[in-house]
């Protein structure tokens, strides 16, 4: 059955170091804002870098925009890296319309 | 369905609403009663439109109503006189947005240039008014531009410095920025500039705050107020500085309520335009909920009427708390389903603001003048039943127009004013709509209805028919007096589905006529179609609901009026009319029904097919409302009958219907004429017989 859950998992980052993936669900809208910090924490937890998997996203709004550069930024403080992988259209525009261009060093990282 | 897919079934909701509003403005600016308060509010129509259309990247509706938008703008700003011809170009942009509405929710996209020669009527106006507009439109930004990195704009560009600080509490009203930044770059080219300032780490950040602000750069060729309306609805949840880079720039405007608002809008509008979250008096319903408790408030009055049966024998002084509870609950419970009902409850205005582009339209087809005039248009029905009307009410008017009203050289020539007028009203009686459709032409032409009539079959070649007789004939399947078929009328196929479709609904059709006077249809209507008032008769220890509406009258005959036909169809004579029996228990196989209606009773009801129709019953256990449930959702359609309901003993009692009853009763009625044809036969047989025994 298809849920709108964050899927929080054990990955290989790209840059190497063992870190925790997280797969975004379809919709990222407010109501799931608070979801999405929750699976976020957990899997920064562990240590290491975080890798995002976009593919599945279908719409993303505001607050979970600035829930993903909360983590950014929580990360980067530790000299910790976010990268996204398989980021659609939908996710990519909806950063850069808000001249958010973060998401591009953040899918350059792959 | 996920908050954006919400958010759009909202605005397609809002959409139609809006272009209602629109059809009706656009009216009143082809009479002399508009004022200015009349092109703001189709102005704040096609702008609602368009700012929902940027929301959601409907790029060519953005486009053409921002086209529109611009022609509305001056027209209110008096830049523009309000002449016919510019009317009439609004109207044909009306369509188009329209059209394009419908292709939006569709998920299509209007044909390469479709609208564009709309939209070039719309420019070529404005241009006239302003020339320089067309050099600057010439070299604007596409609307459907993509979002740029801030490259230099091209000459003519005005440059706008934009700050943009949302408070915290933005998200939970429902504001989104993307959505704000997306309809902003429709303007022209657009940069954006973050601050993540404010942001905090994860573990403290609230999700449901707004953190980030921006500085935009809009290079577009636009007023500052265009810029202002794409903020209008987030003024006060935002902190907002709109400049013009321009050396000839006026100061920095702070918008602030008052300053958001276009010049020409009145301050009573200034909720609307600010977006001020004061003062809602309004909230939108998804139809399933309502629905979901007008059913449930159903069972509540079954379950009511169930508990107050069972509590009738209860001896009341020595259970009076109990009793005076259940009065109580039978009070509430009445008062609950009334308010419920009121839910659903709409004005028929959104039926009727269809008909002045109706009779405009179709006056302009067949070269006549026509005034409507149109009065109870807040009447409230049931949305059901406001869904149903339309057709109805257009096909009267179709009529009216077609065949009633005579061209402006006949009318003359009759001594009546060049312009006809046809008036559509509607009122609350006894309890239900009536809407009447009326008109001063030269009403119906019997001695062509009867010929027509004859022709065709409807009506005997011997039969006699009486003028009320005559002008109902009109509605007679397949009846038409129009020699040619026309885009108009002639073909038939609608007054009789007029009648077919009111009675459906539970209504009744009339017409009246006065030969060169004119013609006035009646229609009554229930309010609601999810309860009827119905009478309770028994047969064969059965019981079944009547609809009132239907009954004409009750009586127990004499059996010297009771006489039978060769073919066997027993009539009862009433008043020295015959008329055809429907023995129910009979029609359901019932055993231990009475048989003779002189120890029973006969109920008249009125049938479309069949004329005026005597229901034998075994008695009458009186009048009640009740909850109609469909058999169809719930069991399978039966012949005869059109519903059900559960009555106080909880027991399911079967709503008749009488035209269904009358075709499935067993008994051989044949049409409404051959009954008449066989009812008058007998009466001129027995009229023979008391001759002859008169004279013996």
């Amino acid at each position: 059955m298809e849920t709108n859950e964050a899927a929080v998992s054990a990955a290989d980052t790209p840059s190497g170091i063992q870190g925790h993936a997280v797969d975004l669900p379809s919709f990222l809208d407010l109501g799931y804002a608070g979801e999405l910090k929750s699976a976020l924490q957990e899997a920064m937890r562990p240590g290491g870098d975080l890798t995002i998997n976009g593919a599945a996203v279908e719409s993303i709004t505001s607050p979970c925009i600035q829930v993903l550069l909360a983590a950014e930024k929580t990360l980067s403080g530790y000299g910790r890296s976010l990268n996204l992988i398989e980021a659609p259209p939908v996710l990519t525009s909806a950063f850069t319309d808000l001249g958010l261009n973060h998401i591009q060093g953040w899918s350059n990282t792959q | 369905m996920d908050d954006f897919e919400q958010f759009k079934s909202t605005f397609f909701a809002e959409c139609s609403e809006l272009l209602a509003d629109l059809e009706n403005d656009l009216e009143l600016l082809q009479g002399e009663f508009y004022d200015k308060e009349t092109l703001n509010s189709i102005f704040r129509a096609v702008h609602s439109i368009k700012a929902g259309a940027g929301a959601f990247q409907f790029k060519a509706l953005v486009k053409f109503s921002h086209a529109f938008e611009a022609l509305l703008d001056l027209l209110r700003n008096d830049e523009i006189p309000v002449v016919e011809a510019v009317v009439t170009v609004l109207f044909h942009a009306s369509d188009v947005l329209a059209q394009m509405i419908e292709l939006a929710r569709d998920g299509q996209e209007p044909e390469s240039g479709y609208g564009a020669e709309t939209l070039a009527e719309l420019d070529a106006i404005r241009f006239t008014a302003r020339p320089a507009d067309a050099a600057a439109s010439a070299n604007a930004a596409s609307p459907d531009a993509a979002l740029s990195n801030g490259e230099d704009a091209p000459d003519g560009m005005t440059t706008f410095l934009i700050k943009f600080l949302p408070r915290a509490e933005m998200f939970q009203h429902a504001n989104e920025p993307l959505l704000l930044v997306r309809e902003m770059a429709q303007l022209g080219q657009l940069s954006a500039t973050p601050s993540l300032d404010r942001l905090p780490d994860l573990d403290t950040i609230d999700p449901e705050q707004a953190y980030l602000s921006w500085d935009f750069v809009l290079k577009a060729a636009c007023s500052i107020q265009d810029v202002e309306e794409v903020f209008e609805f987030v003024v006060d949840d935002a902190e907002l500085t709109i400049e013009i880079e321009k050396s000839e720039a006026p100061a920095a405007i702070e918008v602030t309520e008052e300053s958001a608002l276009p010049a020409g809008v009145e301050s009573k509008n200034a909720d609307t335009r600010s977006g001020r979250p004061a003062q809602v008096s309004s909230i939108r319903v998804d139809l399933d909920r309502i629905d979901r408790l007008v059913n449930m408030v159903g069972e509540l009055v079954i379950t009511q009427s169930m508990l107050s049966q069972q509590t009738n024998d209860m001896p009341e002084e020595r259970f009076v708390p109990v009793v005076r509870g259940l009065e109580e609950l039978a009070l509430h419970t009445r008062e609950l389903q009334e308010s419920v009902m009121a839910i659903r409850m709409q004005p028929v205005k959104s039926v009727f603001a269809r008909m002045p582009r109706l009779v405009r339209e179709l006056a302009t087809q067949l070269s006549k003048k026509v005034r409507l005039e149109i009065s109870g248009e807040n009447t409230e029905v049931d949305k059901t039943v406001v869904e149903e009307i339309s057709d109805p009410i257009t096909h009267m008017i179709r009529n009216s127009l077609d065949h009633g009203l005579e061209t402006p050289e006949e009318r003359i020539a009759a001594g009546k004013p060049e312009e006809g007028v046809i008036t559509l009203s509607a009122e609350h009686r006894s309890g239900r709509i009536l809407i009447v459709i009326r008109d001063d032409g030269k009403g119906i032409n019997r001695e062509v209805v009867l010929r027509k009539a004859r022709e065709r079959g409807i009506v005997a070649p011997e039969q006699n028919l009486s003028n009320e007789e005559i002008d109902n004939l009109i509605f007679a399947a397949g009846f038409s007096t129009a020699d040619a078929v026309t885009d108009v009328s002639g073909r038939g196929v609608g007054m009789d589905v007029v009648k077919r479709n009111v009675q459906s609904l539970g209504g009744r059709i009339n017409i009246q006529s006065t030969p060169g006077a004119g013609t006035s249809f009646t229609m009554m209507l229930p309010l609601t179609l999810a309860v009827m008032d119905g009478m309770i008769v028994a047969v064969g220890g059965e019981k079944y609901v009547l609809p009132i509406t239907a009954i004409v009258e009750c009586l127990r005959p004499q059996r010297e009026a009771l006489s039978r036909l060769p073919n066997g169809l027993e009539l009862v004579q009433v008043r020295g009319e015959y008329i055809p029996l429907v023995y129910l228990c009979r029609a359901f196989r019932l055993n231990g029904g009475i048989q003779n209606p002189s120890e029973g009773l006969v109920v008249l009801v009125d049938s479309d097919r069949f004329g005026r129709i005597g229901i034998v019953v075994d008695e009458l256990l009186g009048q009640q409302q009740v909850v109609i449930k469909s058999l169809e959702a719930n069991y399978d359609p039966v012949p005869g009958l059109s519903g059900a309901t559960i009555l106080g003993n909880g027991r399911v009692a079967a709503i008749l219907d009488v035209e269904g009853l009358c075709e499935d009763s067993g008994t051989d009625l044949g049409s409404a004429a051959s009954i008449q044809g066989a009812s008058r036969a007998h009466e001129v047989a027995t009229s023979q017989n008391e001759t002859r025994e008169a004279s013996q």
